[in-house]
């Protein structure tokens, strides 16, 4: 199985460690980027400055409520590029709104999930991520993209 | 509680454990600390729409000298200048217009640029209302977010940045609106944020004077 380049995107370090360890942790063969706000996630999703040599993500895990540029406007902006639409977003968000959920899904996100709040549960619902994006799922290859 | 366990767990193990438990324990005094304040503002938030609005005859200048005294600290830290000019007097909550001018204050000297903070608050009347304008130099707010940034928990900044948890403006917009008015920003010639608010000139049917007897 190939590496799979994932995109985190999300302001509080704490969740993004917790979120690559247990990826990591579970032998997912990936590799993972964090960036903390929207604007760096764009630029490393159409590889701008100095993500220009870096690899395309095949998948991403996208915060809602970032500084700046939210992750509802990454979401809009991604969906909205005849290229990078094909790539999977999965929200990781904290809020349980069904507003938020609803307009995930509008946007064009390929899977909400909400953060939980406990350990055990967290840990549950990225090794799910996980193994659903990385193991079960079949995504398009770079090439088709 | 657990702001002050983490800490001391923090202080006394520190460099005892290894490299990860020291990263995991700096995490849980962040969040605990983090969590403390937005419980307090949270509350402040609720507070400021379920607690009645008391509205008296008010004075904007007097209103804006408390706003300052309870800034004092950053006001003299930054060195911030602040003018004001013909500010009217309105019918409002003291305390909650106090917040008002309090957090716009705040903000201007918190979002200061390279120069010293300058802050200019005016009035205008205009059809039966008063419009406040709260004006500074600081770093400014990119237009598109001109309407999002009241929206509660919005932040334009990581916490790097600025610390906060992007509540003060949202509380502004909640307490303007309980009061009639409405708040906004517009562009200005200069650098910085130009604030807006309206507030209702007087009592109804009541001329400003029968409001004041």
């Amino acid at each position: 199985m190939r590496t799979t380049e994932v995109l985190l995107v999300d302001d509080n370090p704490a969740d993004t460690d917790l979120t690559s360890e247990v990826l990591a942790r579970n032998g997912c063969p990936s590799h993972i980027r964090s960036v903390m706000n929207g604007v760096e996630a764009i630029a490393v999703l159409r590889r701008e400055g100095k993500y220009a040599n870096t690899l395309l993500p095949d998948f991403v895990i996208l915060d809602l409520s970032l500084p700046g540029k939210d992750g509802r406007a990454v979401l809009a902006e991604v969906k909205a590029d005849p290229v990078l639409r094909k790539i999977p977003i999965a929200i990781f968000s904290t809020s349980e709104a069904r507003q938020d959920i609803v307009r995930s899904y509008e946007l064009g996100a390929n899977c909400y999930v909400s953060k939980p709040g406990n350990l055990r549960d967290f840990i549950s619902a990225v090794t799910s991520i996980g193994e659903f994006w990385f193991g079960l799922a079949r995504l398009p290859r770079e090439e088709e993209r | 509680m657990i702001a002050n366990y983490t800490q001391l767990l923090a202080e006394r193990y520190r460099g005892k454990l290894d490299q990860q438990a020291d990263k995991y324990i700096a995490y849980s005094v962040d969040g605990a600390v983090r969590m403390q304040a937005l419980i307090q503002d949270l509350l402040k938030f609720s507070r400021v729409g379920r607690q009645e609005i008391e509205r008296r005859t008010t004075d904007c200048r007097a209103v804006v000298e408390q706003a300052l005294k309870n800034l004092q600290a950053s006001v003299d830290e930054s060195g911030a200048v602040v003018r004001w000019k013909g500010l009217p007097v309105v019918m409002a909550d003291v305390s909650q217009l106090t917040q008002v001018f309090q957090n716009l204050i705040a903000n201007a000297i918190k979002f200061r640029g390279g120069e010293t903070p300058a802050i200019e608050i005016n009035a205008e009347e205009e059809d039966e209302q008063w419009v406040l304008t709260v004006s500074d130099n600081g770093i400014g707010i990119p237009a598109e977010n001109w309407e999002d940034i009241f929206v509660i928990f919005r932040r334009l900044h990581t916490r790097d940045e600025y610390p906060g948890n992007g509540i003060g403006l949202s509380i502004c917009k909640k307490i303007i609106e309980r009061h009639g008015g409405k708040i906004w920003i517009e562009a200005q010639a200069t650098a910085g944020c130009c604030f807006k608010f309206t507030l209702p000139a007087e009592a109804p049917g009541k001329s400003a004077r029968e409001a004041q007897a």
